[in-house]
């Protein structure tokens, strides 16, 4: 309970304090009491623009990623048991490591001087994707990260199902394609909702990949939070933060609606 | 009788080299109460999912009506299936559950609604058609899981092992319950069960299965009072079985006395199984019984006691409404017509 209070509660007090006021960086000589920042969050354009980004890209990479992941985890759900784990390993392994590392190289795959490219020129051939520094980049960084996240959801759902009722479905007269509408789809959709949640937060509040990826050409929310925290407005930065905060808050205590047991979470 | 409605022909299943079905032959005819009898493991599960299509036989065909239907998928046979756990549709309450078929053969709307309330009053839930199929009780899901199968008027409805989840009390209830509704209905019903007094309660015809292979098809009173082998004699009610010579015509041999039978289809000297029901020994005094032994244990079923008596070294099992107390000296006597005599199978022994 005390480092419930320390490591959380105190922090978020700091940073509801801090929206309020204006000080040097943490320091609280000449500081004073201010909406300034509440001000700035309201007026400022770039508010909008970063969230208009982090909207749409968001939006975007969870939407081709269900379309990619919803596939991916139906047929891992039905491959022989041998392939599976394999399978969901090759899966997860990425997560292990290191993220700014990770997308720093997939950063390099998709330059000028990939190193890819450099190989493949050994033996005569060619192949350069150079995108960095465009949103698609920042697309296909956002997709590749969190893709595991959408299959992993969905295939532990479908893993789950009783086979059964995809026989019951077929006794009843209902054909594959139909059983898949009307049977297997619906009954997925709590594992459709968790991916979705588990792939649009982090895209929409993180600022690494559309950095790395981006050039930090475009503007996301995360930018903003970083850049404040970077020219010591710690005010504007806390107030921020606290807004991202209560988008995530949200988003978590709708999960909750969605799948209180937490079947899908593995 | 009927005209054939489902013919197995040659039919044989293998699971890990392992024939679970084995080379079956099997005619089922219209409008007729057929369970498949046989502990775990002997096929009968397997032989139902072949005829529905959900398992596809290594060789041999499924013919139904006089089309091959051996390749068919489940969705283009005229079968319904009730399966044993029900597997009712979690998203969809009673009313759409039942509807499913229905919509699948593109049923008119009206028509879906009279013929799904038509069907839930038949398993007695009436007006249930908004519930949630979570907040039923085993019971009445399994109910919903008859009803979903029904109003799709199947001409061949298979159960497997519907009632096995049920309380006592509940089953024989709903024993009955199928029982009425095959009758009225008048189509096919193929029952799967381990279980042989259901089998015995329901059934027109019984097939006895063990290790893929049919032991023996008969009316639940034959196959009870004429067991073809020690298996079947075994399985179905209790028995006492004997290593018997059969003499001559009318006279069989066992626990070295002779005794006067019915039965004739043997050869003189021929070795035979002698089976004798347990309720079928008539108690009398020791001394003017051929057969005399002390009561070696006596326990109370619930309707008769059931005694142990040592003869010559022997158990026999004796059902009785009058007790005997144990260390008691008893004499047994049995009819001739209760003594059932059956071919001696070597492989048995």
């Amino acid at each position: 309970m005390v480092w419930l209070i320390i490591l959380v509660v105190f922090p978020l007090l700091m940073m509801i304090l801090l929206s309020f006021m204006k000080t040097t960086a943490m320091s609280f000589t000449n500081a004073t009491f201010s909406f300034e920042s509440w001000n700035k969050l309201f007026t400022d354009s770039a508010i909008r623009t970063a969230l208009a980004n982090s909207f749409r890209y968001a939006f975007l990479a969870t939407v081709i990623a269900f379309f990619l992941g919803y596939p991916m985890a139906y047929i891992l759900a039905k491959s022989p048991f041998s392939n599976k784990l394999v399978i969901l390993v090759l899966t997860i392994i990425p997560m292990w490591s290191n993220s700014l590392l990770r997308t720093s190289a997939l950063a390099n795959l998709l330059s000028a001087d990939s190193i890819v490219n450099d190989l493949l020129n050994l033996i005569g051939l060619s192949f350069v994707w150079n995108i960095r520094g465009t949103g698609l980049a920042i697309v296909v960084g956002l997709v590749i990260t969190y893709l595991p996240f959408m299959i992993l959801p969905i295939y532990t759902v479908l893993e789950k199902m009783d086979p059964l009722l995809h026989e019951a479905s077929m006794d009843l007269g209902s054909n594959k394609a139909k059983t898949f509408l009307k049977v297997t789809f619906p009954l997925s959709l709590k594992g459709v909702a968790t991916g979705i949640i588990l792939v649009f937060l982090p895209s929409f509040s993180g600022f690494a990949i559309p950095e790395i990826l981006g050039n930090s050409r475009i503007i996301f929310i995360g930018t903003l939070v970083d850049s404040s925290f970077l020219f010591s407005n710690y005010n504007y930065g806390s107030l921020l933060s606290l807004v991202i905060i209560i988008l995530i808050l949200g988003s978590m205590f709708l999960f909750n609606k969605v799948d209180k047991e937490g079947e899908t979470l593995l | 009788m009927g005209k054939k409605l489902i013919e197995l022909k040659n039919v044989t299943k293998i699971y890990d080299d392992v024939p679970v079905v084995n080379n079956l032959n099997l005619y089922i005819n219209e409008n007729e109460f057929i369970t498949l009898l046989g502990p775990s493991g002997c096929g009968k599960t397997t032989t139902l999912r072949m005829i529905g299509g959900f398992e596809k036989p290594d060789s041999g065909d499924i013919i139904l009506n006089g089309v091959v239907v051996t390749e068919l998928p489940p969705y283009e046979r005229p079968i319904n299936t009730v399966f044993q756990r029900y597997a009712l549709f979690p998203h969809l309450n009673v009313f759409d559950n039942i509807a499913f078929g229905l919509r699948s053969q593109k049923v008119k709307k009206e028509e879906i609604t009279v013929r799904v309330e038509q069907a839930l009053k038949m398993v007695s839930l009436p007006g249930f058609g908004m519930r949630k199929v979570q907040n039923l009780s085993g019971g009445q899901q399994q109910r919903v899981a008859i009803a979903r199968a029904i109003v799709n008027q199947p001409k061949i409805l298979l159960l497997d092992e519907p009632l096995a989840a049920l309380d006592l009390k509940l089953r024989q209830n709903m024993q009955y319950e199928l029982k009425e509704m095959q009758r009225k209905l008048g189509i096919t019903f193929i029952y799967v069960t381990h279980d042989q007094e259901e089998a015995l309660t329901m059934s027109d015809t019984i097939v006895v299965m063990k290790d893929g292979l049919v032991q023996q098809i008969g009316t639940p009173f034959g196959i009870y009072n004429e067991p073809k082998n020690r298996f079947v004699a075994n399985f179905i009610g209790e028995s006492n079985i004997f290593e018997g010579v059969y003499l001559k015509q009318n006279l069989v041999q066992f626990m070295d006395f002779e005794f006067a039978c019915v039965d004739t289809l043997f050869a003189d000297g021929e070795k035979v199984d002698v089976v004798i029901r347990p309720e079928d020994f008539d108690i009398i005094s020791p001394e003017e019984a051929l057969l005399k032994g002390k009561v070696t244990s006596s326990v109370f079923k619930g309707v008769h006691f059931e005694l142990c008596i040592m003869i010559q070294g022997k158990e026999f099992v004796v059902h009785t409404y009058e007790n005997r107390k144990v260390d008691e000296l008893i004499g047994l006597k049995v009819d001739p017509y209760e003594i059932h005599l059956m071919k001696v199978v070597p492989s048995e022994h």
